[in-house]
C-alpha cells in the first residue's frame, strides 16, 4: 500500500465531489484562457487587417489637393510602386448610397466601362452587375475656389467584370481602421479620361521604404503642374500657394492675380464681366495704391482718359462661397493698347467654366452672372480676345480680397530665374509610412483580453465558488478522517499535503480540458462578435489565433488560482478540525461600531453625492459601501440574537433559526458577499445604461445628420443658395449647421485600433454650446491649435486626457501640435474631434467646404427627402440624429448585453454553488435534524425551519445587492428607463423565486430530512 | 510508563470557562491495563485526548516513559509529538472511524503511512497477522461499510496496533456492541495486553468491560479515584 494508491482510492470514493470540482476548474480555465485567446485573436485580426489593407505598401505618397503627373512612375526609384488616381465616390443602389473608394489602377484587363470590386462591396451589391458610380469632378483647379463651376459630380455607368480578392489587394484602405472598405477598381486611363485628368495620378503606393530625399530625386515641379521657367512661374491649379509665392518671389519679380470682376464703371458707362489682373508692376513701372491701367478698348467704352477715376466692383468670398460685393475706385494711370495685354500671357488665367467657352452665355460659374447685362459688344470682345484682361490694377489694392485658401497669385514673372530648389512638399506632395503606425494602432487597440476577463470576471468568481463548495462539503464530511489522521500521528503538514495532492491532481487533470474549452469559448465568442454581437465591433472575419504561450499563461494562471483556493479550503478545514475557539464578544462589539460608522458614512456620502456631486464612480462606491454596511449589520444582528438567547434563556423557533445561522455564520457570510456582489454587479451594469435621452437632448434641436461625400461649398442657410440648388421646397425655418472635415481616423467605439489622430470637424465653437461643448470666455489659447473630443473617444480610442497634445500634418506637410483643450458628452459627434473654424483653416486652409451638416427642420422626413433628391450628386448620407446616436449606443449596449449574459451566467453558477453549500450544511446537520425528529418535531416543521435557516441570508443578500445597484445608478436613473427598471425588477423576483424553490427542493429531497 | 501530574484542562464556553480536569494525577505502569469510568460529561474523552497528545493540558506535567510531553505551537515539538503518537499510541473509538473509501486491510495499514509514503511488506504481514489474531482474516479485502459493529471494532483495534504501540487508548470500544460482541472484544483487549504487552487505558461505561482491566478508576470532578 502506498500513499499515491491511498490518495487515488480516496479520489475515486469522493468522485461525485471531484466531478463538480473538475467542472468548475474546466469552466474557470476556459474563461481565463479563452479571454486571453480572444485578446490575441482580435489583435491578430487587426494586425492581419493592416497587412490586408496595405498589402506590400511601405510608403504612401499623396499629391494633396492637386495631382501628379504619371511620369513620376517612370523613374527607376519607383520600380516597385504603383500610381493611382484615387477618389472618394459613391454607388447608389435603389434608395441606398454606398460610399466607396474608387481606385484608378493601371490594369490592362480593365477595359473602359468595366470595374472590379472587392468582396465586401460584392456582398453589399448582391447580384447587381451594373451600377452608376458617382465621383466628384476632377478639376485641376480646386472646386472650393471661387468661379469654379458647381458641377462637382461625375457619373459613370460601369459593369462589374470581376471581384478582387483580399490576396489581390481588394481590401486596400489607407485609413487606420479594421472595418472592411468598399472598393471599386477602374482602369486609370478610363477614369482619367472621364474626369479630364489624363496623365494624372494623386496617389503612389510603394513597396519600398521611400524617403523624402529619394522622392525629391524622382520628382520635378512640372510633375505637380508647377511650371517654373527662367522668366515665370505658373501652376496648373491656377492659384499658386502663398508659401510657394514667397519662396519664388524675388525683388524684381512681378506677381499676377487674374480675376473675374463684375463691372468697370465710369459715370453712367460700364463694362460688365471682365477679366482684370492685379500686378505689382507693369512694364517695369511699379503699380501701387489705386492705380489702374486700362486697355484702349476699355478706355474707349468707358470714355475715360489718364487721370480719370474708374470704379470696379467684384465679388469676394471668405467662406462657403457666400458672396459679398466689393467696390473700389481707381485712378487711371495709363491707357495702353489691348495688344500689350494680349502679349503678356501671364495676365491670362484659365478658370474652368469661364475661359474655355465660345460665348459669354456659355459661362458656367458659381458667381451669379446677369446675362441681361451682357450685350453684343461684350460677345464680340469675347469672340475676339477671350479672357484678355481689360485692365490691370495694383496688387496691393485687391490682393488680400482676391486671395483664397489655395493661393495668392496666378503667376509670377522673373527678370531672372530665382535660385530656389523646389521640393515635393512645396507642391503639397506628402509622404508617409503607414505600416508602423497601422501596426502600432492595431497592437495598441482595444484590449479584448482585459475586456473579456472583466466581462467574464463573475464567471471566474462563480467558478472558484463552485470549486470551493464541493471541496468544503467533502472535507466537512471527512473531518473525522482528518481527526483520525491526527490520531494516527500524521502531522498537519502531512494531512494537508495529502488532501491537497488528492484534490489538486483532479484540478491538474481537468485543466487541459479547460484549456481546450477555452479554445471553444474563444472561437464561439469570436463568431458571436462577428455576427450576433457585431453591434459591438462592426467587424466581420475575426479569426482564432492560438499562441502556445497564451495557452500556457491561461493554464498556469488557472492552476495558481486553483492551488490558492484549494490551499485556503484545506487550511480552513484543518483549523476547523483543530476546534479553534475564538473570543466572540470582542468581535461582536467591533462589528457593531463598524456597522454604525459605515452606515453613517455611507448615508452621508450618498446624500452629498445625490444632492451636489452627481459622480457616477462615487455612486458605484456608495453601492459597494452599502453592501459592506449591511454585511456588518448581518453579523451584528446574528450575534445579538445569540446574546439575547444566552442572557434570557428563552427559546423560540425564530431564535433557533438565528442560532443555526450563527453556527455556520462563515458559510452564510460567504453566501452573502457572493450573492450581494453578484446581484450588484449584474444589476448595476444592467441599469447603468448610457443616457440616450440626455444624448438626444444635447443636439441643439437639430434632427438630421448629413454626411456629404462631396464637400458642399455653399451656405445652405442662404435663400439664394437654396434657390440655386433647387432647395426652395425646404420648410422656411430649416436651419443648417455645417462642419468642415479633415478626415483622419475614425475614433468612435466602432474602431478597435488605437487612434492617434481622430477626424477633425471645423465649426464656430459658439455653435457647439448646445452639444455640451462650452468654451469659457478667454480660455481659448490662440497660440496653439486646440480641439475638443467626446469623453468616450478620448478615454477609449485615444487613451488620452484633456491637456495632452496630438500631432497632425497640416497642408504644408508639417507635423503640428494640437492641444486637447476639453471634452464634451458623447453623443452625435462621437468619434470626431471638434476644432474652431479659425484653427481648422490655419491647419488645413485648402480643405474648404462642409462635409457634415446638422439640419434643424420642423418636418425632418420631408427635408431629408428634398435634400437627397436635390443634392443627389453630392452623395448625401442622411440620418436622423436619433438613429446616429443609437448606432453608437448600440456598441455600448452590446457590450452591456455581453456582460449581462456572462454576468447572469456567473450569477446562476453562484446560486448553484450556494445550493451546494446548503446541501453541505444539511449534511453537517444530519444528527441535529434526526434529533429534531426524535424530539417529535413535525416533518413539515423541520423542513420549514431549515428553509428559513437557509433562505433568509441569500434573500437578504439579493435585496441588499439590488438596492446597492439602485444606489449606483442614482446619477443616471433617467438613462435606465422604465422598461429596464421593470426588467431589473423581474430579474430580482426571478432570482428570489429561483432561490426559494431551489433551496426548498434541496431540503425536501435531502436524505437527512423528512423523507 | 505514563505519568500525569496535576493535570488541569479548561474549556471556554461563551463567557465562562469550564474546568474539565482539575489537578488530575495518574500513574500507569508498563503492561498495565486500566479502565476509567465516569458519568457522561465527566471528562473521560478529554482525559483520553490529553493522554493521546491530541489536547494540551493547561497545567500539569505529562510524561511517557519518563519523557515529558509538551504540546504547544512549536513546530519541531509538534512533529515529535506526531511521531510519538504514531509510534507509541494507538486509538480505538466507539464509532471506529474507519474510512469508508478503503478496504479493511487498507484501513489497518493507514497509520504506517504517517511518516513514509508506503507500507512495508513486514507491515502488511503484521496487518494480516493482526487480522488473523482478531479472527477476521477472511474480511481483509472487504469494504469497511459492509462489516458488522463487532467486526468494525476489531478492525479498529488492528489499526491501532499496526505500529506496535506501547500504549493503546480506547474510548468506549464496545459502546455500540451487543453483550456477546462486547464480551468478545473485552477478551481481545485482555489478550492484546497479555500477549503483546501493550499498556491499555480504556474509557468505558460498562462495568463488565471494566472488569477485564487490572485497575479501575472513576473520574469525578476532574479527578481520578481508584475503585
Amino acid at each position: 500500500m502506498t500513499q499515491p494508491s491511498l490518495i487515488s482510492q480516496s479520489r475515486r470514493y469522493y468522485q461525485r465531489f471531484y466531478r463538480l470540482v473538475a467542472f468548475a476548474v474546466i469552466l474557470m480555465t476556459a474563461v481565463l484562457t479563452g479571454s486571453l485567446l480572444l485578446g490575441d485573436s482580435v489583435r491578430d485580426t487587426l494586425v492581419r487587417r493592416v497587412s490586408e489593407r496595405l498589402g506590400k505598401t511601405e510608403t504612401i505618397i499623396t499629391s494633396g489637393t492637386g495631382f501628379l503627373s504619371d511620369r513620376l512612375m517612370q523613374h527607376p526609384l519607383m520600380a516597385h510602386s504603383q500610381g493611382y488616381l484615387m477618389m472618394d465616390g459613391f454607388v447608389s443602389i435603389g434608395d441606398k448610397l454606398l460610399p466607396v473608394y474608387v481606385w484608378g489602377v493601371d490594369n490592362d484587363s480593365l477595359i473602359s466601362g468595366e470595374v472590379m470590386i472587392n468582396e465586401p462591396l460584392q456582398a453589399k451589391l448582391g447580384d447587381v452587375e451594373d451600377f452608376v458610380l458617382h465621383l466628384p469632378s476632377g478639376n485641376l483647379v480646386p472646386s472650393g475656389s471661387l468661379f469654379v463651376t458647381k458641377n462637382y459630380a461625375t457619373k459613370m455607368r460601369v459593369h462589374v467584370s470581376g471581384v478582387k480578392s483580399v490576396e489581390e489587394g481588394g481590401n486596400i484602405l489607407l485609413k487606420n481602421e479594421q472595418t472592411l472598405p468598399l472598393n471599386v477598381f477602374v482602369g486609370r486611363q478610363y477614369l482619367a479620361e472621364t474626369m479630364g485628368l489624363e496623365g494624372k495620378i494623386n496617389l503612389v503606393l510603394s513597396d519600398d521604404l521611400v524617403d523624402e530625399e529619394q522622392l525629391a530625386k524622382c520628382w520635378t515641379p512640372e510633375m505637380s503642374g508647377i511650371h517654373l521657367t527662367d522668366s515665370s512661374l505658373t501652376y496648373d491649379g491656377v492659384f499658386i500657394s502663398s508659401p510657394l509665392v514667397d519662396k519664388c518671389r524675388t525683388a524684381n519679380s512681378t506677381v499676377y492675380f487674374s480675376y473675374f470682376v463684375n463691372d468697370l464703371i465710369h459715370g453712367t458707362d460700364s463694362v460688365p464681366y471682365s477679366f482684370v489682373t492685379a500686378v505689382n508692376e507693369w512694364q517695369g513701372e511699379p503699380l501701387e495704391g489705386s492705380n489702374i491701367i486700362l486697355s484702349d478698348y476699355a478706355s474707349e467704352r468707358l470714355g475715360v482718359h489718364e487721370g480719370d477715376s474708374v470704379r470696379m466692383s467684384y465679388f469676394i468670398t471668405k467662406q462657403l462661397k457666400s458672396l459679398e460685393t466689393r467696390e473700389q475706385t481707381f485712378m487711371v494711370k495709363r491707357v495702353v493698347p489691348l495688344s500689350d495685354f494680349m502679349h503678356d500671357s501671364l495676365l491670362l488665367a484659365d478658370f474652368p467654366g469661364l475661359t474655355h467657352v465660345e460665348k459669354c452665355t456659355d459661362w458656367d460659374s458659381d458667381v451669379p452672372i446677369k446675362m441681361e447685362h451682357v450685350h453684343k459688344v461684350d460677345e464680340d470682345y469675347w469672340y475676339a480676345y477671350r479672357q484678355t484682361p481689360k485692365a490691370v490694377v495694383a496688387y496691393d489694392a485687391v490682393g488680400s480680397d482676391w486671395s483664397n485658401a489655395f493661393g495668392n497669385a496666378t503667376a509670377l514673372r522673373f527678370v531672372e530665374r530665382p535660385e530656389v530648389s523646389l521640393s515635393p512638399s512645396d507642391a503639397g506632395v506628402l509622404l508617409f509610412h503607414p505600416r508602423e503606425q497601422g501596426l502600432a494602432g492595431a497592437k495598441g487597440g482595444v484590449d479584448f483580453s482585459s475586456l473579456f476577463l472583466s466581462l467574464g470576471f463573475f464567471i471566474i468568481l462563480a467558478s472558484i465558488m463552485l470549486m470551493k463548495s464541493p471541496l468544503t462539503e467533502m472535507f466537512t464530511l471527512r473531518l473525522g478522517e482528518i481527526q483520525l489522521y491526527r490520531q494516527l500521528g500524521f502531522t498537519e503538514w502531512n494531512i494537508g499535503r495529502r488532501l491537497f495532492e488528492e484534490s489538486f491532481c483532479i484540478m491538474l487533470l481537468a485543466s487541459p480540458l479547460g484549456v481546450a474549452a477555452g479554445l471553444a469559448y474563444s472561437s464561439i465568442t469570436l463568431w458571436l462578435l462577428g455576427n450576433v454581437w457585431s453591434g459591438a465591433t462592426h467587424t466581420e472575419g475575426f479569426a482564432l489565433h492560438v499562441q502556445p504561450m497564451t495557452l500556457l499563461i491561461g493554464w498556469v494562471t488557472g492552476m495558481i488560482i486553483c492551488a490558492f483556493a484549494l490551499f485556503m479550503v484545506v487550511r480552513n478545514m484543518l483549523r476547523q478540525g483543530q476546534g479553534e475557539t475564538k473570543e466572540k464578544s470582542a468581535e461582536g462589539k467591533r462589528d457593531k461600531y463598524l456597522f454604525i460608522g459605515l452606515f453613517v458614512f455611507t448615508s452621508a456620502l450618498i446624500t452629498v453625492n445625490f444632492l451636489f456631486l452627481h459622480e457616477l464612480a462615487l455612486f458605484i462606491i456608495c453601492g459597494l459601501l452599502w453592501i459592506l454596511t449591511w454585511g456588518f449589520f448581518l453579523r451584528v444582528y446574528v450575534s445579538r440574537q445569540v446574546r439575547e438567547a444566552e442572557s434570557d434563556g428563552k427559546m423560540s423557533r425564530r431564535r433557533l433559526t438565528w442560532l443555526s445561522i450563527r453556527a455556520s455564520i462563515k458559510q452564510h457570510l460567504q453566501a452573502y458577499w457572493a450573492l450581494s456582489l453578484g446581484v450588484f454587479t449584474v444589476f448595476a451594469v444592467g441599469l447603468n445604461r448610457p443616457d440616450f435621452g440626455r444624448a438626444i437632448q444635447a443636439t441643439g434641436g437639430y434632427n438630421l445628420y448629413v454626411d456629404s461625400r462631396v464637400p458642399i461649398q455653399y451656405d445652405l442657410n442662404n435663400s439664394a443658395v437654396r434657390n440655386k440648388l433647387s432647395l426652395d421646397a425646404l420648410p422656411d425655418s430649416t436651419q443648417f449647421l455645417g462642419f468642415m472635415r479633415h478626415t483622419q481616423d475614425e475614433a468612435s467605439c466602432i474602431n478597435l485600433n488605437q487612434v492617434t489622430t481622430p477626424t477633425v470637424l471645423g465649426v464656430n465653437l459658439e455653435d457647439m454650446e448646445s452639444f455640451g461643448l462650452i468654451v469659457e470666455e478667454g480660455k481659448h489659447d490662440h497660440t496653439i491649435a486646440q480641439l475638443y473630443i467626446d469623453e468616450e473617444s478620448l478615454l477609449w480610442s485615444l487613451m488620452k486626457s484633456v491637456g495632452d497634445t496630438l500631432y497632425y500634418q497640416n497642408d504644408k506637410g508639417e507635423r503640428v501640435p494640437v492641444l486637447i483643450a476639453g471634452s464634451y458628452p458623447t453623443g452625435i459627434f462621437h468619434g470626431n474631434a471638434i476644432m474652431s473654424s479659425d484653427d481648422f483653416r490655419r491647419l488645413w486652409p485648402k480643405e474648404v467646404g462642409v462635409e457634415v451638416l446638422l439640419v434643424k427642420s420642423p418636418r425632418a422626413d420631408e427635408t431629408a427627402e428634398i435634400l437627397s433628391t436635390a443634392m443627389s450628386e453630392y452623395g448625401l448620407n442622411i440620418q436622423s440624429v436619433e438613429e446616429r446616436i443609437r448606432m453608437f449606443f448600440e456598441v455600448t449596449e452590446t457590450y452591456l448585453i455581453i456582460f449581462m449574459t456572462l454576468g447572469g451566467l456567473g450569477l446562476l453558477l453562484g446560486i448553484f454553488s450556494l445550493m451546494i453549500i446548503v446541501r453541505k450544511n444539511l449534511a453537517a446537520q444530519a444528527h441535529t435534524i434526526l434529533q429534531y425528529r426524535a424530539m417529535g418535531f413535525d416533518d413539515s416543521l423541520v423542513a420549514k425551519m431549515l428553509l428559513h435557516e437557509n433562505l433568509l441570508v441569500p434573500l437578504y443578500a439579493v435585496c441588499i445587492g439590488a438596492t446597492g445597484s439602485v444606489i449606483s445608478i442614482s446619477a443616471n436613473v433617467a438613462g435606465a428607463g422604465i422598461t429596464t427598471l421593470l426588467m431589473a425588477f423581474a430579474g430580482f423576483l426571478g432570482i428570489c423565486i429561483l432561490l426559494y424553490y431551489g433551496i426548498k427542493k434541496i431540503i425536501s429531497s435531502s436524505s437527512f430530512t423528512c423523507k | 510508563m505514563i505519568e500525569l501530574e496535576n493535570i488541569t484542562k479548561r474549556f471556554a464556553d461563551g463567557h465562562r470557562a469550564q474546568t474539565v480536569l482539575d489537578g488530575l494525577s495518574l500513574r500507569v505502569e508498563e503492561d498495565e491495563f486500566i479502565a476509567i469510568t465516569g458519568e457522561s460529561g465527566a471528562g473521560k474523552t478529554t482525559l483520553l485526548s490529553v493522554l493521546g497528545t491530541l489536547l494540551p493540558a493547561d497545567e500539569g506535567r505529562y510524561l511517557i516513559k519518563g519523557e515529558e510531553v509538551k504540546v504547544n505551537g512549536d513546530k519541531n515539538l509538534a512533529a515529535r509529538i506526531c511521531h510519538l503518537r504514531n509510534k507509541e499510541i494507538g486509538f480505538v473509538y466507539q464509532d471506529h472511524r474507519l474510512l469508508p473509501q478503503f478496504s479493511v486491510l487498507q484501513n489497518i495499514l493507514l497509520p504506517t503511512l504517517a511518516v513514509k509514503s508506503s507500507s512495508t511488506a513486514e507491515e502488511q504481514k503484521r496487518a494480516l497477522d493482526l487480522l488473523d489474531f482478531m479472527g477476521i482474516l477472511s474480511l481483509k479485502d472487504s469494504p469497511v461499510t459492509q462489516l458488522s459493529g463487532g467486526e468494525q471494532t476489531r478492525v479498529a483495534i488492528c489499526r491501532a496496533l499496526i505500529n506496535q504501540p506501547s500504549i493503546l487508548l480506547a474510548d468506549e470500544p464496545t459502546g455500540q456492541l451487543d453483550a456477546t460482541n462486547a464480551h468478545t472484544i473485552a477478551s481481545l483487549f485482555r489478550q492484546v495486553n497479555d500477549q503483546m504487552h501493550t499498556t491499555i487505558i480504556m474509557v468505558t461505561h460498562s462495568a463488565e468491560m471494566a472488569k477485564v482491566a487490572h485497575k479501575t478508576y472513576k473520574l469525578v470532578n476532574g479527578k481520578l479515584l481508584e475503585e
